[in-house]
């Protein structure tokens, strides 16, 4: 088991999940985020539709291999704010015919994380290195309204975070892979998370 | 790694007097950053401006003529009406005379393989699902087969993005004016009357990114341009310019809005970007928001922001030579300040 940290930064973030009531952002981003992230610089894209959206079959064979699992720390000034824009779909996903629809937004703003990410073995480590140094497609941060920069660490930011990480970061466990036959990648577990000395642990989908 | 790292960089800079250039559509209330009082235009926003430039650029290009209004597919234009995906596909189909029941937009938009299109329930291709559908659940209920949609494109992945928002690059006045509705029709004594906020004035600034490689697979199919990766970033500057400069808004709360400055340049990805408008408005903490309600105020000698923008844009990997700019656009009274930017 090797481990890459990173870090990610966006001036704002939409971290939805099932229990996020719309487009209510959560603090920190869930497991299958991340792996979502780590798509895109890889260049993963997707290529299949199922019944609850779409996904990446040469994602899943990766995930398989590289068995990752991630702890996220984050610092203490992350705060959210209203974000509200015209859209054109309703709350499923469907293309209204009647007025252009409002959507209400509650983003993260300003968010700056730590990930730490474990990883099978060296030689997807290095491939991983290389895929953040120039990412294939650019990360967002939940949707494409949230653009963000994944860097790797670098001494000073280890200085930094160092504090604010305490104890070992809980890896994740692989939970549901594509169990049924189109259904989308899940990724469960628990995000070990740091707030200033508190410290949380958050189920996260 | 097969794939090109090549980016583009663009950073644009305009200016607004007395008006709304981005609001909150719930409150009417302007995006408003915590703390350090700028102002903020949504990137949906900004994009929405520069299909407006992009469907003007379409008079010019001879592979559209006669077919402008099938261009731009999120358009939100007084003679398109408000953009909605369920009319752009039938003005694409019509205009485009395609027979088939599903089309991918990307491939005959200018805007789609650009900016992306998010999509999240399009029907299924696995085949696998199909069979287990097909079978009677457990439940005993039958479960309904998906249904195909028009557009039979997965989502388009954006090649374009704001990497830092649109934002003012100093402190800004906003002042609510009262107004007088209009009294029209009987039986009115009197007209009513409502309180409009407009922005006293903002300087605004933002960092675009255009992806070369995501831009090169959006196009590969194109059935309607060529598939030039630089001919569709020009395409992509000339609209932005124009957006500020030829073809603004007609509304009445927007029409105010100016470019000042454009530079773009080849580059790879960066390690550490800034972004321009929270570094320069370190410069204008100081005078009072009053003081800073004229250009003229923001970029006079005292304050002098070239230097600093100047540092911003190398984290972004400017290049040191002139000649190595993609694009470098100017208007005169914005030339004293750019000329202090560039090696």
């Amino acid at each position: 088991m090797v481990t890459l940290n990173l870090r990610l930064r966006a001036q704002f973030a939409n971290w939805q999940t099932p229990a996020s009531a719309g487009m209510f952002s959560q603090l920190a981003p869930s497991p299958s985020h991340v792996a979502g992230m780590l798509g895109a610089v890889l260049g993963h894209k997707y290529d299949k539709h199922c019944t609850d959206g779409i996904y990446s079959s040469r994602h899943l064979e990766w995930i398989q291999k590289a068995q990752p699992s991630v702890a996220i720390g984050y610092n203490d000034t992350i705060q959210r704010i209203s974000w509200n824009v015209n859209g054109d779909k309703d709350d499923k996903g469907k293309v209204t015919k009647g007025e252009t629809l409002r959507i209400v937004q509650v983003l993260a703003h300003n968010v700056d994380y730590y990930l730490s990410i474990h990883l099978a073995n060296q030689g997807i480590l290095n491939e991983l290195i290389e895929a953040v140094k120039s990412p294939c497609y650019s990360v967002y941060a939940g949707s494409t309204n949230c653009p963000a920069t994944l860097t790797l660490t670098n001494e000073q930011d280890a200085k930094t975070w160092v504090n604010r990480i305490t104890g070992t970061p809980t890896g994740l466990k692989l939970y549901k892979i594509n169990t049924n036959p189109g259904q989308r990648l899940f990724w469960d577990g628990y995000t070990y998370l740091t707030l200033g000395t508190q410290r949380e642990y958050i189920p996260c989908l | 790694m097969s794939y090109t790292r090549k980016k583009t960089y663009i950073a644009f800079a305009w200016a607004a007097t007395q008006c709304a250039p981005n609001k909150d559509p719930y409150t009417s209330a302007f995006r408003i950053a915590p703390g350090s009082e700028q102002v903020r235009v949504s990137a949906e926003a900004f994009k929405q401006a520069v299909r407006r430039g992009l469907f003007a650029s379409s008079h010019t290009m001879p592979e559209y003529a006669g077919r402008e209004l099938a261009s731009v597919y999120g358009l939100k234009d007084a003679i398109l009406g408000k953009p909605r995906m369920t009319e752009t596909l039938d003005r694409v189909k019509h205009n485009f005379e395609i027979k088939d029941s599903q089309f991918d937009l990307k491939d005959y938009t200018t805007d789609a393989p650009l900016f992306g299109i998010v999509q999240t329930k399009n029907g299924s291709d696995d085949t696998s699902e199909a069979e287990a559908e097909s079978q009677t659940p457990a439940s005993g209920k039958k479960t309904k087969k998906p249904k195909p949609s028009n557009n039979a494109s997965l989502p388009t992945v954006s090649a374009v993005r704001n990497l830092y928002i649109p934002a003012t690059v100093h402190p800004a006045l906003i002042t609510a004016y009262g107004r007088n509705n209009q009294m029209t029709g009987e039986g009115k004594e009197a007209a009513g009357s409502n309180i409009t906020e407009l922005l006293e004035f903002g300087y605004f600034m933002t960092i675009m990114e255009v992806n070369h490689y995501a831009l090169s697979e959006n196009i590969k199919t194109h059935k309607v341009l060529d598939q030039d990766t630089s001919r569709w970033i020009d395409m992509l500057i000339g609209a932005i310019w124009a957006a500020y400069t030829t073809d603004r808004s007609p509304s009445a709360s927007q029409a105010n809005q100016f470019a000042r400055f454009l530079l773009a340049w080849d580059g790879e990805s960066t390690e550490d970007p800034v972004d321009p408008a929270t570094y320069l408005y370190k410069l204008f903490e100081q005078p009072s928001m009053d003081a800073i309600s004229t250009e003229s105020t923001l970029i006079s000698a005292e304050t002098a922001p070239g230097p600093s923008l100047s540092k911003a844009l190398r984290t972004f990997n400017m290049p040191t030579d002139k000649t190595n700019f993609r694009a470098i656009k100017t208007v005169s009274s914005a030339k004293p300040l750019i000329d202090t930017i560039l090696p």
